[in-house]
């Protein structure tokens, strides 16, 4: 018969080919974890000595809505929440909830002035839906306290 | 996490409807039905990427169904019975020179695809020359002619 078989190299092939099916299967894994960005891996919290905490997506994904949740408990009607300008438009900031009374922007940050109960704890989400990939730096600020650093990866 | 999710869903979805809409809708492809199939693909699409534009988000998907698909392979061989939910059984539908009409009716198949497969394959020109016509699980009409009856075409 006629014919270019090549044992040596076919056994090889379907070395190369079992091997790549273990690598498809740990990508899977490893994405169902979360460390391809949404997942339970992929989340993170930070909480400052002032007693705002930040919930963020520390891996997530380009053009991913990606949500920052602040929680803190307010001391007056009106609490300011403080971003960094940088991030916000970086990360693709979309939209604040609740609607903040007033938004400054000043010296690299993003100022918010929110309607607060003092005492009751309050939520605050920061919707974000980035354009661009890689390693974005932020902080949160409440009532001009200390920055709470946090960092995300978003991939491509 | 929410790629592989929504990968491994439209699968499953996907595989039911085509495993219960019948073996003739995969073998006996007509224009319509390819542009069914089209259309099918469209809608599958959006319910897949699903707000995900990433470059990782679009490759999880290619893994993930690629990696079912290679699971299931793997999983047919090691269960014949899986096997058989999934890709159906070879079904007789001539024996003899007679057509075995309720399983023709039931497989949504007549005299008609079963002669015209005859002629398209082996050059047959009546049933009592067909000894057994076999609807493989592919949804393909084989033809087994009696001895000395029609020619077989060099190329199927």
């Amino acid at each position: 018969m006629q014919i270019q078989d090549d044992m040596t190299f076919q056994r090889r092939s379907w070395a190369v080919q079992r091997a790549g099916w273990m690598v498809m299967a740990a990508t899977v894994a490893a994405a169902l974890a979360g460390l391809l960005g949404s997942g339970p891996l992929a989340g993170a919290r930070a909480l400052s000595a002032d007693g705002i905490e930040a919930s963020y997506s520390r891996l997530t994904r380009r053009s991913l809505p990606s949500t920052l949740e602040l929680r803190f408990t307010p001391r007056s009607t009106l609490s300011t929440v403080a971003l960094s300008a940088v991030w916000a438009r970086r990360a693709g900031l979309e939209r604040i909830v609740p609607e903040p009374e007033s938004a400054v922007s000043s010296g690299g940050e993003l100022l918010l002035t929110l309607r607060t109960v003092p005492g009751s704890p309050a939520l605050v989400l920061v919707e974000t839906r980035g354009e661009s990939a890689g390693l974005l730096d932020g902080w949160v600020r409440l009532d001009g306290g200390d920055p709470l650093p946090f960092r995300q990866l978003v991939l491509p | 996490m929410d790629a592989v999710l929504r990968a491994v869903a439209i699968y499953t979805i996907l595989m039911v409807i085509f495993r219960i809409s019948g073996k003739r809708s995969l073998g006996q492809i007509t224009t319509f039905d390819f542009v069914l199939l089209l259309i099918i693909a469209e809608a599958v699409q959006q319910g897949l990427s699903w707000q995900d534009y990433s470059l990782t988000g679009a490759f999880l998907l290619i893994v993930t169904l690629v990696g079912i698909d290679i699971g299931l392979s793997l999983l047919k061989r090691r269960a014949p019975s899986f096997e058989k939910w999934f890709e159906g059984v070879p079904l007789i539908i001539v024996e003899n020179g007679r057509a075995i009409e309720e399983r023709m009716k039931k497989a949504r198949v007549d005299e008609d695809d079963v002669l015209a497969a005859a002629r398209e394959l082996r050059g047959l020109e009546r049933m009592d020359q067909i000894r057994y016509a076999v609807l493989e699980r592919s949804g393909h009409i084989t033809i087994i002619p009696y001895p000395g009856a029609g020619t077989a075409r060099a190329a199927g």
